[in-house]
C-alpha cells in the first residue's frame, strides 16, 4: 500500500506539470473556433429551394414564347435576378465553409505547440522537460504531415478576395446587360454570364488569376530592371546630396572623404526594403545613386526625405 | 539579389574612380569592374555580378 501511494505520488508529481500544460493547450485548443461571420437571419435552405423554379427549363420556355417585349424583358430579369441571387447564396456558402475549415486546420496544433515551447523550458525537471520535448517534436511532425493545410490557410485569403474579385466583375457585366433592352441583353446571353459566375467563385479560376497576376508582375518588373542595366551618369541634384552623404567617412591619403560604409550599408538596406519599387533590390546601389532615370530619380526624392537615412 | 551586368556610361573623368569604388562596395560585390573610355572623352564603368538564374527573362545581362 505504501509503495503504491509513492509511486501514485512519484508520478503524480513528475507527470502533472506535463498534463497541466496538456490541458491548458487543450483548453484554448478548444475556444479557437471562432465563428468569422455574423448570424444569416435567413433561412438559406428555403430560400434556395424557393429559387429553385427559376432554374427550370421551363421558365426558358415560357420566355421564348412571350411575345409582349415587355413582359418577355421583366421574365429575363426576374429569372436572371433570381439566379444571381442562387449563386450568391451558394457562394456564402461556399466561403463560410472555405473559411472556417480554413482556421480549423492546425491552429489547434500551433496552440500546443506554443504552449509547450514556451513552457517546457521553466517547468519541471529534467524528465519532464524530456517528456515536452518528445510531444512538442510529435506535433512538429503532425504539422509537417498537414503542411498542406498549412499552405492553404495561408493562401486563402487571396484565394477568397481572387473569387470576389472575379464575381464581382462577372456580376457587373450581368447588370450592366439588365439595365439594357431584351433585344440587346437575352436571356440566352445572360445564361452565358450566369454560367460564368458560377465558375467565377471556384477556387480553380481564382488560382489561374492569381498565378496570372503574378506572372504579370514578375515580367515587369524583370524588364524594367532590363532597362536599367544600362544608364548615364545621373547630373541630378539628388545624386550629388546622396554621393556627398555616402562620402563622408574618413580622408583618404590625399585628403579626400572616404567612403562611408555605414551609411552604404544604410542606403543597400532601405533599397532591400523598400517596397515601393520592388526593382530597386534587383540593381547595385551604384545604379540606383548616379543612373540618370525619372524612375530612379523619384525613388532618390524618397530615399532623401526619409528620415530614416538622415541625408542632408 | 543582383545579378548580371550593369553599365554607367557618360562619367566625367573627375568622377569615374567613385563610380568604380561605389559598385565594388556593393554587397555582394561585383565579380569584376572594367573602365573604357568612349571616344567623347567620358567613361564607362561596367561591373559584372554573378549570372541570373535560368528562370529570369533579363538573363541577357549576364554577357
Amino acid at each position: 500500500m505504501r509503495i503504491l501511494h509513492r509511486l501514485t505520488s512519484y508520478a503524480f508529481g513528475r507527470w502533472f506539470p506535463l498534463l497541466l500544460v496538456l490541458g491548458i493547450a487543450g483548453s484554448i485548443t478548444s475556444c479557437s473556433a471562432i465563428q468569422g461571420y455574423p448570424s444569416d437571419p435567413n433561412d438559406s435552405s428555403a430560400v434556395l429551394a424557393s429559387l429553385q423554379p427559376y432554374f427550370q427549363p421551363s421558365e426558358m420556355d415560357t420566355y421564348i414564347q412571350e411575345t409582349n417585349s415587355a413582359q418577355r424583358q421583366q421574365l429575363r430579369d426576374i429569372i436572371v435576378l433570381s439566379q444571381v441571387r442562387a449563386y450568391d447564396i451558394e457562394f456564402n456558402n461556399f466561403e463560410k465553409s472555405l473559411y472556417t475549415s480554413g482556421n480549423g486546420i492546425s491552429t489547434g496544433s500551433d496552440l500546443v505547440l506554443l504552449v509547450l515551447n514556451g513552457l517546457g523550458a521553466t517547468l519541471g525537471g529534467a524528465a519532464t522537460k524530456a517528456a515536452l520535448a518528445a510531444a512538442s517534436t510529435g506535433i512538429i511532425g503532425a504539422q509537417t504531415a498537414i503542411s498542406k493545410d498549412l499552405y492553404y490557410q495561408k493562401t486563402l485569403p487571396a484565394l477568397l478576395a481572387q473569387m470576389e474579385a472575379n464575381r464581382s466583375a462577372v456580376e457587373l457585366r450581368i447588370f450592366t446587360g439588365l439595365s439594357q433592352d431584351d433585344t440587346k441583353y437575352s436571356l440566352l446571353r445572360a445564361y452565358l454570364d450566369l454560367d460564368a459566375l458560377q465558375q467565377a467563385g471556384g477556387i480553380p479560376q481564382a488560382i489561374t488569376n492569381i498565378t496570372q497576376q503574378a506572372a504579370n508582375a514578375n515580367d515587369a518588373s524583370q524588364a524594367r530592371i532590363q532597362e536599367l542595366r544600362s544608364l548615364g551618369f545621373s547630373s541630378s541634384n539628388s545624386s550629388a546630396r546622396i554621393r556627398k552623404w555616402l562620402y563622408s567617412g574618413p580622408k583618404d591619403s590625399k585628403g579626400k572623404p572616404g567612403l562611408d560604409q555605414t551609411n552604404f550599408d544604410a542606403l543597400q538596406h532601405w533599397m532591400n526594403e523598400d517596397t515601393t519599387d520592388p526593382v530597386l533590390k534587383n540593381i547595385p546601389v551604384e545604379q540606383f545613386v548616379d543612373g540618370n532615370d525619372p524612375g530612379l530619380e523619384a525613388d532618390r526624392q524618397r530615399a532623401l526625405a526619409d528620415a530614416k537615412l538622415k541625408i542632408p | 539579389m543582383v545579378c548580371g551586368t550593369f553599365t554607367i556610361t557618360q562619367i566625367a573623368a573627375e568622377d569615374v574612380d567613385g563610380v568604380i569604388a561605389r559598385y565594388k562596395a556593393n554587397k555582394p560585390p561585383p565579380v569584376s569592374v572594367t573602365k573604357t573610355k568612349a571616344p567623347d572623352g567620358t567613361w564607362t564603368v561596367t561591373a559584372t555580378f554573378p549570372p541570373c538564374p535560368p528562370n529570369t527573362s533579363h538573363s541577357t545581362g549576364n554577357q
